[in-house]
């Protein structure tokens, strides 16, 4: 068990007053502890020190130093208010004050918020001695998103350092060989053809309005929409009359002020994926104007992905729902709420009288809140009477539950996202986190990039991650559970598990030891294809590292043996002591951003909120006692049990929120046959979806934006969402809708808000015990299990598993083959996400800004193959498999290699849908689609076209790694003098001349 | 069968009855704000009476033109050089000393006052009235102020013309 290392207590001197400080605090941290305003513009707290700007010298011990980067050491005096030091700050800021003008009033960064206006303030800026000068370039506007002004851009390299080092995309550096240097993109691109993945972080931590969101353009001030006819001579103006800059400072602060009343800024958690990142939504009337993390949102800090920074224009697209539809013949009919309410409560309760409870089905979503599925299962189960409710979970994450279930007791990841981050080493298997949970992949780029953290990723596709591995390899499909069952034998076989860990918290490790016979090293590389020598480097580095962290996704789990896949990957870890400590543990990476929340609050036909089976008189009862009435205590259907039983006529109506059912499900020829057939359904969503389109009802309902609830992220971590608008038309909260439909059908709840909702679940299920929304007030946020008094859980097992003797149980291994492939096939279609759409793209196909970096989807198709089938980048292929065809654009690429195809899943039509192609296999035990093993055909159509990934996306571009924003090369350019050099030159001297080398 | 469609008949408000619900929720808010509106209702046609209304919206209207036209007068060198002087007026003033000010002002009207008498009643001064002069303490302190007035302006003069 790792401890944390105690920090010594250090005593110094502030300006002569005593303070505590820590060890290997920098002066500057210690400074902003202690509450003392002190000067820096360069400085981030997720950034640490890069020493460019120089704004926050003080002298230490006598002498002129970097509060940013000099350590605190005992007894050190510190004086920021020291002459020589006010020099430098003042020279500093002078440098800065070159490069950038002060426009502040009719500037749209003038929102309380800019570092560089609040530093000069602060600093009670009178005048610059050194006039601005334009640096002579153009401003790039070029990337639908943000835009870069180098003329008032002061490099202080914030947004390098962001995108090199905290990001890790590798864009953004400073050219500062230049006679004026400038931010430059890859190896100086316009932003949009580089490999910027518009994440936003440069604009985000940017300290001026060089880097900005487009949409704060000429929105954000009173006056900054004014025509730049007007505005230049305006700003001369000021600034030649204006003899010192307090005036100029208060009439921004003014209008500033005046600006937060037509700003709204409300903080809400992403619904892009299982991340959790939360920020403050910027808007203005119901225009979203800004998004806006805080380095205190617990999972994300400052960072975001393209998705959660830009992609919200779904929000306000005229597409939107906003009455409910009745379907009368061929057409949907704009209907009111009662109209509705009555035909849903009276066709279902049909439909109960004349087939009974289970004839009914229900499918709730992982997009949704918690309380909003937590009302989803009490409808199911009180309202109606049946346990036949199931959410997204059961297409991606079910075999994760199980896995996990089995062996270590509680279903979620068994630490945090700073665990993973922490890690000696990160094992990556069947996940592609740069682009399906970005913010992730950060820290694991960041973690490997500064710390050396050993990266193993393992997986057919070459992603991003797998190119920045330390080792990266390539089993055979379906071929997992038995080259992780063979590393664990391995392991063992060498004496590399952990004994003592084994003996105390570990049930039946000779009988699985035993079981493991078979898996040797040889029979492991003559089913998967990896070498028996990477597998005996990779349970090597498993040894040595100090913690591994497992990540994995639907790579793992969409195969008939995903379940079992998963068991071996915890067994892995169990046998190896990776549970219970900091810095390592499993993490199945959950892809919406409420799969976890989803499962959690009992949207599962087996399970009563908080993991209590229905089986489980016990809880069951406490919880038929709270709602008044008896519970069905027969387990209920599965979502593709739910269209088999449609199929033989055993389910007649359902109710589907939020899911696009139509095209996510595997197979959907047959799904959207089995919709076809239901005698009543009920569909509620943002928009008429393909599976809406199906419904005899479609309810409008309402985006995370226009209500309040909350979430629960990957880690499991509960977090709250604001109400940032208003419902739009006449849709609703989905928590009110399913609200509505439970009172038509006689249920009298009464809830007046989520939060009354959080509270009932918090009394029925004890892993929620402590949970309120006074606890998740603002950035707050609780991962579960919280108990009564509001303790979280943010590391699991530290006292053990999750079973009544609190001992883990090591799964015996049992591979499931991939579904054979048939002759008449030769090519296997893997599929996923692709970073710039969430899931098939209902909402962030609404956002032009993202279509314009992936307007459709298409297959990705390894050199080889093209050479062999004699095609090009744009071919027209058509892809047939024993359930569908469709018709796609080819882009050749080694990020696939031999038969293997990739199709992302972005698609919401017919002729391209991943979906049409994948088969009714399903993991055995539950019943999630093998959609990784699916075999087609391929016939060119034409043999090249136009490419369907335009050149402006990021994966055309050519990174360019630095260590950082590389300080050292300003400082090493001819003719630069540093400040320190300067003021002290000055005082020395005497002088009160400018010899400023214009180098700076 | 349930085929998928995507036709929707929108209920679209005829536009009488757009009419008339705008119509009711203004008439909900006058019944509101009765009181107010009275009072706006009189100022405001004050404020027309007086031609005030019809120049304010025509100015708002133009107000990019005039704000053009404004800049054009402010920026052309002899105004920018005039604002500059007040605004270099004004930064003087309020550098100054509350009290070293009253206290200058207060000698300056007793030494007009006393320049004034002197000059109306005395013969014309000789060198021997001009040595007197100097032994006597109000005279001397005024001098001493006199020629610190000239050091500080001399230093000035000097460092701004080396800038």
């Amino acid at each position: 068990m790792a401890l944390n290392k105690v920090q010594n207590r250090l005593e110094i001197t502030i300006s002569g007053v005593q303070c505590h400080a820590t060890e290997n605090q920098t002066i500057l941290e210690t400074m902003l502890e202690q509450g003392v305003e002190h000067p820096h513009v360069c400085y981030h707290p997720s950034l640490g020190p890069i020493e460019t700007c120089d704004t926050c010298m003080v002298m230490a011990n006598g002498e002129l130093v970097r509060a940013c980067s000099t350590k605190v050491s005992q007894e050190l005096q510190i004086d920021p208010i020291h002459s020589l030091a006010v020099a430098a700050q003042k020279e500093a800021m002078d440098r800065i004050l070159e490069n950038h003008m002060l426009y502040c009033t009719v500037c749209d960064n003038n929102n309380g918020n800019c570092t560089l206006h609040n530093s000069a303030h602060t600093m009670e800026i009178k005048g610059q001695s050194y006039p601005y000068r334009p640096k002579g370039y153009e401003k790039d506007l070029s990337n639908p998103f943000y835009r870069y002004d180098p003329n008032q851009c002061i490099l202080c390299g914030r947004c390098v350092e962001a995108c090199q080092d905290l990001q890790v995309n590798e864009t953004l550096s400073i050219d500062w060989e230049r006679s004026q240097p400038r931010v430059i993109w890859d190896h100086d691109a316009p932003i949009d053809e580089s490999s910027c993945v518009s994440c936003g972080h440069c604009v985000t931590l940017c300290p001026t309005n060089a880097l900005m969101e487009k949409s704060m353009l000429g929105e954000a001030g009173f006056l900054t929409g004014i025509g730049s006819n007007l505005l230049t001579p305006m700003i001369d103006l000021i600034k030649q009359v204006e003899p010192s800059y307090d005036g100029i400072f208060a009439v921004s602060e003014v209008e500033s002020a005046m600006r937060s009343t037509t700003i709204q800024k409300t903080k809400t958690v992403c619904t892009f994926c299982g991340v959790g990142c939360s920020f403050d939504v910027w808007t203005k009337g119901r225009k979203i104007i800004k998004i806006e993390p805080d380095e205190t949102a617990p999972a994300n800090g400052v960072s975001t992905c393209v998705k959660g920074k830009f992609g919200w224009d779904f929000i306000n697209s005229e597409e939107r729902l906003t009455a409910p539809l009745i379907r009368r013949g061929d057409s949907f009919y704009e209907a009111t709420w009662d109209e509705a309410y009555d035909l849903i409560a009276k066709k279902l309760s049909e439909t109960k009288e004349q087939y009974g409870p289970d004839a009914i089905g229900l499918i709730s979503s992982s997009k949704i809140t918690n309380e909003e599925n937590y009302l989803i299962q009490k409808l199911a189960r009180a309202v109606i009477g049946t346990n036949n409710v199931d959410n997204c979970s059961r297409y991606c994450q079910s075999p994760a539950t199980d896995g996990l279930l089995r062996t270590v007791g509680l279903a979620g990841d068994s630490g945090t996202i700073q665990d993973i981050a922490g890690a000696g080493m990160v094992l990556v298997v069947g996940a592609n986190p740069a682009e399906a949970h970005p913010v992730i992949a950060t820290r694991v780029k960041r973690a490997h990039k500064l710390r050396g953290q050993t990266l193993v990723v393992v997986d057919m596709r070459k992603h991003e991650l797998a190119e920045r591995a330390d080792l990266f390899v390539r089993p055979k499909l379906g071929t997992d559970h038995v080259w992780i069952s063979a590393l664990t034998k391995y392991v063992i076989d060498q004496g590399w598990h952990d004994e003592a860990f084994i003996a105390k918290h570990i049930n039946g490790f000779e009988e699985f030891y035993e079981a493991l016979n078979s898996f040797t090293l040889e029979y492991a590389e003559e089913v998967s294809g990896i070498a028996k020598d990477e597998l005996i480097k990779m349970a090597e580095l498993i040894h040595k590292a100090d913690g591994v962290a497992a990540l994995f996704a639907m790579g793992v789990t969409q195969h008939c043996g995903g379940s079992d896949t998963s068991s071996a990957i915890s067994n892995l870890l169990l046998v190896t002591g990776n549970y219970g400590r900091s810095n390592a543990g499993v993490f199945p990476l959950r892809g919406h951003n409420n799969v976890q929340g989803a499962c959690d609050f009992g949207t599962l036909p087996t399970w009563l909120p908080g993991y209590q089976p229905v089986s489980d008189n016990a809880a069951r009862e406490r919880f038929e006692q709270a709602w008044h009435t008896p519970l069905s205590t027969v387990p209920g259907m599965d979502n593709q049990q739910m269209v088999d039983a449609i199929e033989r006529g055993k389910l007649k109506a359902m109710y589907l929120v939020g899911e696009e059912m139509a095209f996510v499900d595997t197979n959907t020829n047959h799904v959207q046959g089995a919709l076809e057939k239901l005698d009543f359904l009920v569909v509620q969503d943002l928009f008429l979806t393909k599976t809406a389109q199906f419904a005899d009802v479609v309810l409008p309902a309402s985006p995370s934006l226009e209500k309040e609830g909350t979430f629960t992220n990957t880690e499991r971590r509960i977090q709250r969402l604001y109400q940032v608008l208003p419902p739009l038309g006449d849709s609703k909260p989905d928590w009110q809708i399913i609200m509505g439909v439970a009172n038509r059908a006689g249920a009298n709840w009464t809830y007046a808000s989520p939060a009354e909702i959080m509270d009932e679940a918090a009394e029925l299920a004890p892993i929620f015990a402590g949970v309120s929304y006074e606890r998740l007030e603002g950035y707050k946020s609780l991962l579960w299990p919280v108990a009564k008094d509001g303790t979280d859980t943010p590391l699991l097992y530290t006292n053990g598993f999750g079973f009544e003797d609190h001992k883990a149980r090591l799964a015996a291994p049992n591979w499931v083959p991939a579904v054979p492939m048939a002759d008449e096939f030769d090519l296997i279609v893997n599929n996923g996400r692709l970073l710039e759409h969430f899931h098939e793209g209902n909402m962030t196909g609404k956002s032009s800004g993202l279509n314009k970096k992936v307007p459709s989807t298409f297959v990705e198709v390894s050199p080889t193959l093209a050479i062999e089938r004699e095609i090009q980048d744009g071919a027209i292929v058509r892809l047939e498999s024993a359930y569908g065809a469709i018709k796609v654009n080819v882009v050749v690429t080694d990020r696939v290699h031999g038969n293997e195809l990739y199709l992302p899943m972005n698609s919401i039509h017919q002729e391209s849908a991943i979906n049409i192609l994948t088969s009714n296999h399903t993991d055995q035990r539950t019943h999630t689609p093998a959609y990784k093993e699916t075999y087609v055909r391929m016939t060119v159509l034409q043999s090249s076209g136009q490419n369907p990934l335009p050149r402006n996306n990021p994966r055309y571009g050519h990174r360019n790694p630095q260590n950082g924003v590389e300080v050292a090369r300003k400082w090493a350019q001819p003719g630069y003098e540093s400040v320190k050099e300067t003021v002290e030159r000055r005082q020395r001297d005497g002088a009160a001349h400018y010899t400023h080398s214009q180098r700076n | 069968m349930a085929l998928p469609i995507t036709h929707i008949h929108k209920e679209i408000e005829s536009s009488t009855a757009a009419k008339d619900r705008t119509v009711s929720d203004a008439l909900e808010l006058l019944e509101k704000h009765k009181e107010t509106l009275d009072h706006l209702l009189t100022t405001i046609t004050a404020v027309d009476r007086a031609g005030i209304l019809t120049m304010t919206s025509s100015s708002i209207e133009a107000r990019e033109k005039i704000a053009i036209i404004a800049l054009e007068q402010l920026t052309s060198p002899t105004i920018t050089t005039a604002i500059q002087n007040v605004m270099n007026i004004v930064s003087v003033f309020s550098q100054l000393d509350e009290q070293q000010v009253k206290q200058g002002t207060l000698a300056l009207q007793a030494g007009l006052e006393e320049g004034f008498t002197e000059s109306k009643n005395a013969a014309p001064m000789n060198l021997f009235n001009v040595v007197s002069m100097l032994q006597d303490a109000d005279v001397r302190r005024a001098l001493t102020f006199s020629f610190g007035l000239l050091k500080g302006m001399g230093r000035t003069l000097q460092t701004s013309s080396s800038e």
